[in-house]
């Protein structure tokens, strides 16, 4: 049981021009395994998130998918507005292969949304669509979950609410967490996959590379070069 | 580390798996399209009547067009829905690749699941409509009953399965080259006066009937009138290569499918 990335390439093509994300990119992802995936904007987390789940396709390369694989946790892309919580819940439990009358009801008890359930999600408020969303992501229980960015959904009850359910699945599934919150990364993964570098980087020393993916981020910022170069193009127009 | 996973993923059978898909995809679009109203699967139904019944009002003043053997309602029922099936197929199916599907992010629905739930969808809803209105034209027309129901309806059926397999081409076109797509729609705008819906081919003079022999939407619209009605003699009808053509179109529907598939996730 594990997820594997073999020889993966991925390169996209904006405006003429060619921007290789991964070149025989290769990884691993064993049961029970906490990846934090890490990296400057544009370095390519949220593909490799998408190559991981199936829905982006590398070019070239393989991936073996060996375990179960979620969605990325709070991705609202199969919850259709025009249709009711309860209808967005029977179809993703159908799609799992799940009981959808148990869905529904882990889903309500969650959210507790109550009556808003039968109602079409186009109704609902952005803090409710987002405990909807989020609710859906947990209710299957996958061997592999997937999280992009802030999981943290609605108000600060929910949060906490929401926080203790993935603690609970972090404890029995692997977890692949693509974020800017080093801190999250720290403190729950037991690998780093750094990105944004001439190779991808993964390490075991998840707080000591960390540290120096700060001190490169804060070098690369206060680097004279860039900013120079953006003030001496700007001084004549002043 | 943290502790091992303790599920045991075991994947379902291809054949599970797909029908799985299929199921949650084909009951997620009736609910979507139909299910928002209280009328919406009425709706679903009339609406197709409200049309065939202002073609027939149309045919009705221009009585000239139908052969002499037929009744009004039986000349439009074989003739008009069957062109609409067709147009509606592959516009609806091309349609597929213009969505950009966020369903696409889950691994196991592919663009081809996409498209074979609109086909079911579509082929169901739009068999129960056509047997409702051959049934209707019957009673409101006192008409003789189809001598071969099941011959017409098989050639309703081929007009759905061309548009199915057409619209997959021009989904996968969509992607790959638009252009190509437009140019086939606009001649396609053309095709309901050369496929035998507004009047019957053997009004046309007998030289001009070879030029009009390459289309299988008037093989199976003179096929469907001759079945309902024996007296009526089809110029036009040759079931074999109305299936070569849908095989044809099929495959390359297919293939050209599989190549343009890296596209959608990109």
């Amino acid at each position: 049981m594990s997820i594997e990335l073999i020889n993966i390439s991925k390169t996209y093509v904006t405006l003429g021009r060619r921007r290789n994300v991964f070149r025989n990119f290769n990884l691993s992802i064993p049961p029970g395994l906490n990846l934090g995936v890490i990296g400057p904007n544009g370095s390519g987390k949220s593909t490799l998130l998408g190559i991981l789940a199936g829905g982006i396709y590398p070019d070239t390369g393989k991936v073996l998918r060996r375990m179960s694989v979620s969605w990325p946790i709070g991705y609202g892309g199969g919850v259709a507005s025009n249709l009711t919580g309860v209808v967005n819940c029977r179809f993703l439990a159908r799609l799992y292969g799940r009981d959808p009358d148990k869905i529904v009801d882990f889903v309500t008890d969650f959210t507790e949304l109550g009556e808003y359930m039968t109602w079409p999600v186009k109704t609902y408020s952005s803090g409710m669509r987002s405990r909807l969303n989020f609710a859906l992501s947990m209710a299957i229980d996958f061997d592999c979950t997937l999280v992009d960015e802030g999981m943290g959904a609605g108000d600060q009850f929910f949060r906490t609410k929401a926080e203790a359910l993935i603690e609970q699945r972090r404890k029995r599934s692997s977890f692949v967490m693509v974020t800017h919150n080093l801190i999250e990364v720290v403190n729950h993964c037991d690998q780093v996959l750094v990105l944004g570098g001439p190779e991808p980087e993964l390490s075991d020393d998840v707080e000591g590379r960390v540290r120096q993916y700060i001190d490169e981020m804060t070098s690369r910022a206060a680097e004279p070069k860039t900013t120079q170069a953006a003030i001496t193009k700007a001084e004549p127009q002043l | 580390m943290s502790a091992a996973a303790t599920v045991t993923y075991a994947p379902p059978s291809p054949l599970v798996f797909q029908y799985r898909v299929l199921k949650a995809l084909v009951l997620r679009d009736m609910a979507a399209r139909h299910g928002s109203t209280r009328l919406g699967y009425l709706m679903g139904i009339l609406m197709p009547i409200i049309t065939l019944s202002s073609m027939i009002m149309m045919f009705g003043l221009r009585g000239k067009m139908v052969p002499a053997d037929f009744s009004l309602g039986v000349f439009v029922v074989t003739g008009y829905p069957l062109w609409q099936g067709f147009q509606q197929m592959y516009s609806k199916v091309m349609n597929v690749a213009a969505r950009q599907d966020p369903l696409l992010m889950f691994p196991q629905i592919t663009q081809l699941d996409l498209i074979l739930s609109v086909v079911i969808l579509e082929v169901a809803t739009y068999t129960v409509v056509f047997i409702l209105l051959c049934i209707g034209v019957t009673i409101v027309f006192r008409a003789d009953p189809p001598a071969d129901p099941l011959g017409v309806l098989f050639c309703y059926w081929g007009c759905l399965w061309l548009g199915s397999a057409l619209g997959m081409i021009l989904c996968a076109l969509q992607r790959a080259a638009p252009m190509v797509v437009q140019v086939i729609n606009t001649f396609l705008r053309f095709g309901m006066w050369v496929s035998g819906v507004v009047f019957a081919i053997n009004r046309l003079p007998s030289w001009l009937w070879p030029y009009l022999r390459w289309n299988p939407i008037l093989h199976l619209v003179e096929g469907s009138r001759s079945l309902w009605n024996p007296a009526f003699q089809a110029p036009i009808f040759d079931p074999l290569y109305v299936l070569a053509i849908g095989f044809i179109l099929t495959t390359l529907g297919f293939v050209l499918e599989r190549i343009t598939r890296k596209l959608v996730g990109s």
